[in-house]
């Protein structure tokens, strides 16, 4: 049985009562917060917070030749030695080698080849594929780095090399 | 002794917390976590040890056959298919071609079981040029033709 004090509180207002009834009342957050709680746990967990991205990349391999393609003005091939230099070697209606030294760290001088094909690509804007390769003991971080500047000038890049 | 005017909060035993302001932390983290959740090109989970290489990519999502290449093991799915040393392929494991006979035999059975043509490398990023050569000829020889490598984005 409810009080008194209770039952005037909830009551209609019929019957000419006069009372007002209670117009502030709280919101219960715990659920919400319980649920909040479970959600982010387990977001937590399942979350891959390393963004895995993808490089397209070809092989320059033998094979029958494609139809219909017009053989490109100049080709460019790109070379990681083990020492840190690179060689670049463009033939057909320019031919020419470039090489650029090692840094003084023994590294790869990866911004300057970027800016040499960079220079090649706005001479030859036709040349749309790049051959790379490197020297077997070459670590695969350079060869992903040689591959990720040659593709902000030149979109296809064909590891070389087999 | 003078009395103090101020008057002092009675002391009842009962405290409210005030959990508004919880749930609008909560809230926030929700929705940071749920932007950032799924955001990778490939829903894949590298072994531990595996060092993947950084490049910045701008890519959309890709699916193919995962074949990872680790210091000790190379896996096709997720199950090792040949083991390696040193993020070499032993001699005697190398065709004339310079393709592994062990992942070649593991991709023709993943290619008969489920056709496709696109391989994913997620290899570690210290590994030597000529291990991936011999990784994409084996796949070659295997009949994939499109090759996607991975790498984290360092962003």
């Amino acid at each position: 049985m409810m009080d008194g004090e209770t039952s005037r509180a909830w009551s209609p207002g019929v019957g000419g009562e006069g009372r007002k009834q209670e117009q502030d009342f709280d919101l219960n957050l715990a659920p919400i917060i319980d649920c909040f709680v479970v959600l982010i746990a387990f977001v937590m967990i399942s979350a891959a917070f390393a963004s895995i991205g993808i490089l397209d990349a070809g092989i320059a391999a033998g094979g029958a030749a494609p139809l219909a393609v017009t053989d490109p003005e100049v080709r460019l091939k790109v070379e990681l030695s083990p020492d840190g230099a690179i060689g670049m070697q463009l033939t057909g209606k320019e031919a020419r080698e470039i090489t650029l030294p090692p840094l003084k760290n023994g590294g790869y001088d990866i911004p300057a080849m970027g800016q040499k094909v960079a220079e090649i690509k706005a001479k030859w804007p036709s040349l749309e594929k790049t051959r790379l390769t490197a020297e077997n003991k070459v670590p695969y971080q350079e060869v992903i780095s040689s591959i990720e500047t040659i593709r902000k000038s030149i979109p296809g890049v064909a590891l070389d090399g087999f | 002794m003078r009395k103090s005017f101020v008057k002092k909060p009675r002391m009842d035993g009962q405290m409210s917390l005030q959990i508004t302001s919880m749930a609008d932390i909560f809230m926030i983290i929700l929705v940071f976590l749920l932007k950032t959740y799924g955001t990778g090109a490939i829903d894949v989970t590298p072994s531990p040890g595996l060092v993947m290489p950084l490049a910045a990519t701008v890519s959309g999502p890709a699916e193919g056959v995962k074949l990872e290449i680790a210091e000790g093991a190379v896996r096709v799915n997720g199950a090792q298919v040949a083991a390696i040393k040193d993020f070499e392929f032993s001699s005697g494991d190398l065709s004339a071609v310079g393709a592994s006979k062990t992942l070649a035999a593991a991709l023709d059975t993943e290619i008969r079981e489920r056709p496709g043509s696109q391989v994913i490398v997620l290899a570690d990023r210290r590994a030597p040029y000529v291990t991936i050569k011999a990784a994409l000829a084996s796949a070659a020889v295997s009949g994939y033709t499109d090759f996607k490598l991975a790498v984290v984005n360092p962003n």
